[in-house]
């Protein structure tokens, strides 16, 4: 290595100094970036376009459906409830990839220490990471809608009019924004735990599916009431995106069966939980210095 | 907002002034701790740190476990302490963290960093989170990277890097944002002789040539002794001493004669004179009391005198200081003393 020492200089920095606001709006951007795999090696860029690809894959296939066969519409074939499920397992795969690699890594690269003696205390760094996250989140959650409602608009099959089009850009910015709130919590609580991050994403793709496999299970099988729907936070976000956007498929199922009001608070809860368990465990979590 | 850098203090009053009322009049210490203690449950880790740190160069010494990461947090702002009052850059780190840590650069002890990030964004990054605008952060890290002497490698992974090159980046990363402070937890930690004198000589001159203040942590005398120009020595918990190296050494000076013959009558007459001498075979130590307003050398120049009077041949004459070991391993044995009588 070269150890020699080369004299350019050392200048004083006489300019502006920003404050707290500015670190967090830095290290969320930071995180996005991270997150994209922008400014970083072509492998590092994969799993993001292939999750956001493939969450605008029904998007673009219902758009081809309208344009050319506008006959289908009036079967209902082409439905924006389903949308959800089409692309729930892209969500928690892009959750799964999101939080880990932003958040895990920060405590075993030993960024965490750096950033803590930054002007960043433990409450605006979770702030910073939920803005990035939440922000590329919606990526895959608002924007395929939004797109979608659109290019429908546009080949003649979109809402009616200009107040019907702006409220269904509105329902979706709720709908998407809540669960979006939800998986990025839920995806930093596990992140929280474990060292590694291929531990947090698979921890974070099992929390998605063991519960919607057991109360499937437990509603359909074992004749457990449909409140037990209630505690599998997967269907409960899908659930309430699809009465949100407002278009709720149904299916006589147990979760179809759920007060649609108490579905919405139930997943607004999740988020806040969510987000405050790992607002609660950063306070506490030791510091690698 | 423009800003004058006139030099530390005025900072360090420009910083209490948009802070709040607590305004810090200037020659002030840098940090300023009044009986602080930090225990982490059952642990007691600090009992009393009590210790004003001027500007310059402070060497925090100790031996490993005393404290001194302990310390260090607690001057950024990261752990509540158990008690005590502190002071850095003229405010309590606890309730104004934010503000304090953005005039703070922190270099801490692990080596870690993230492997796939080029060492230039990981500079530049740190500089933005401590306030400064994109433009001026890109430039200052860059040139951080430079002085440090990474500059043809600033944009390599800082996972290829070995660990030289890795204290370098923590080093530039500290500096990047010109802080008025800068908190290093074991620099050399991990360096071989040559990185390590490096390494001493940058921190030198970044204490001297560019008015930032720095506190380093350190379980090894010789290296504080070299480029400190004060010491705080922490054990079991508590400031055993502080000052600067000089008064920790006396402030005098000993002058080591070595001689062919006639040893006895050089001393006497030394000795008439009202210096100190202590005779050890051939050797002759002179003990020298501080003259601040005389020349340094008077003492080494008297001595030549007194052997030339008594015409006998000179072998060797030299400084013979009191090393920092001294004053450590006496300050070892007051506090272990302590202990015992306290615990008895």
């Amino acid at each position: 290595m070269s150890t020699q020492i080369h004299d350019l200089g050392y200048r004083a920095y006489a300019g502006e100094r920003a404050g707290v606001a500015w670190a967090v709006r830095s290290l969320a951007v930071h995180s996005m970036r991270r997150i994209l795999g922008l400014k970083r090696a072509g492998k590092h860029k994969i799993v993001p376009a292939l999750t956001i690809g493939f969450a605008f894959l029904p998007a673009i296939v219902m758009i081809g459906i309208a344009a050319f066969v506008p006959a289908v519409n009036e079967f209902d074939i082409i439905r924006l409830g389903d949308y959800f499920g089409f692309i729930s397992f892209a969500l928690f795969l892009f959750t799964a990839a999101a939080a880990p690699g932003v958040l895990t890594t920060d405590r075993t690269s030993g960024m965490l220490a750096l950033y803590l003696a930054s002007p960043l205390n433990r409450t605006t760094y979770v702030l910073a990471k939920f803005i990035g996250i939440f922000s590329v989140m919606l990526l895959v959650t608002v924007a395929p809608i939004v797109f979608l409602q659109v290019a429908f608009t546009l080949v003649g099959s979109g809402p009616g009019g200009i107040v019907d089009f702006v409220a269904s850009i509105a329902r979706a910015i709720v709908a998407g924004g809540i669960l979006a709130a939800a998986l990025t919590g839920l995806g930093m609580f596990i992140s929280s735990f474990p060292k590694r991050w291929g531990i947090a994403s698979v921890a974070i793709v099992a929390t998605m599916l063991i519960p919607i496999i057991v109360a499937a299970i437990l509603t359909e099988g074992a004749d457990a009431p449909d409140w037990v729907m209630f505690l599998s936070p997967p269907d409960i976000l899908g659930k309430a995106w699809e009465h949100l956007i407002g278009d709720p498929v149904n299916n006589s199922l147990a979760l179809d069966r759920l007060d649609s009001t108490l579905v919405v608070l139930a997943a607004i809860a999740y988020a806040a939980v969510f987000v405050g368990l790992t607002w609660w465990r950063y306070q506490h979590i030791e510091v690698d210095r | 907002m423009r800003r004058e850098r006139i030099g530390n203090d005025a900072l360090v009053q420009d910083l209490a002034s948009t802070l709040g009322p607590e305004v810090r009049p200037v020659g002030a210490p840098v940090i300023s701790a009044s009986r602080v203690a930090k225990s982490f449950g059952a642990t007691t880790v600090l009992t009393d740190v009590t210790v004003d740190i001027q500007p310059g160069i402070t060497g925090l010494l100790g031996s490993n476990g005393a404290g001194k990461t302990t310390l260090l947090s607690l001057l950024l702002g990261l752990e509540p302490r158990n008690g005590g009052v502190l002071q850095v850059l003229g405010h309590d780190p606890q309730s104004t963290g934010p503000e304090v840590r953005a005039r703070i650069g922190y270099s801490p002890e692990h080596h870690h960093l993230p492997a796939d990030v080029q060492a230039a964004d990981l500079v530049r990054h740190l500089a933005q989170l401590h306030g400064l605008p994109a433009q001026a952060s890109t430039e200052r890290a860059s040139d951080a990277l430079w002085l440090v002497g990474l500059g043809e490698e600033r944009f390599r992974p800082i996972g290829t890097m070995s660990t030289g090159q890795r204290q370098r980046v923590k080093l530039a990363a500290a500096i990047a944002h010109d802080p008025a402070l800068v908190l290093l937890d074991e620099p050399t930690d991990g360096l071989d002789p040559v990185q390590r004198d490096d390494m001493l000589a940058l921190i030198r001159r970044i204490g001297t040539q560019y008015g930032i203040s720095i506190v380093l942590s350190s379980h090894l005398l010789e290296e504080v002794e070299r480029i400190c120009d004060n010491v705080v020595i922490i054990a079991n918990g508590t400031v055993i001493r502080s000052g600067t190296i000089n008064q920790m050494r006396g402030g005098r000076t000993s002058v080591m004669v070595e001689l062919d013959s006639g040893h006895e009558r050089v001393a006497e007459t030394l000795r008439t004179a009202g210096l100190v001498v202590a005779v050890s075979g051939s050797k002759l130590l002179v003990d020298a009391p501080p003259q601040p307003d005389a020349d340094p050398y008077w003492i080494h120049d008297y001595v030549r005198d007194v052997v030339a009077w008594a015409d006998v041949g000179l072998r060797r004459l030299g400084d013979q200081t009191v090393s920092l070991e001294d004053v450590f391993l006496a300050s070892n044995d007051e506090s272990n003393e302590a202990m015992r009588e306290a615990s008895a």
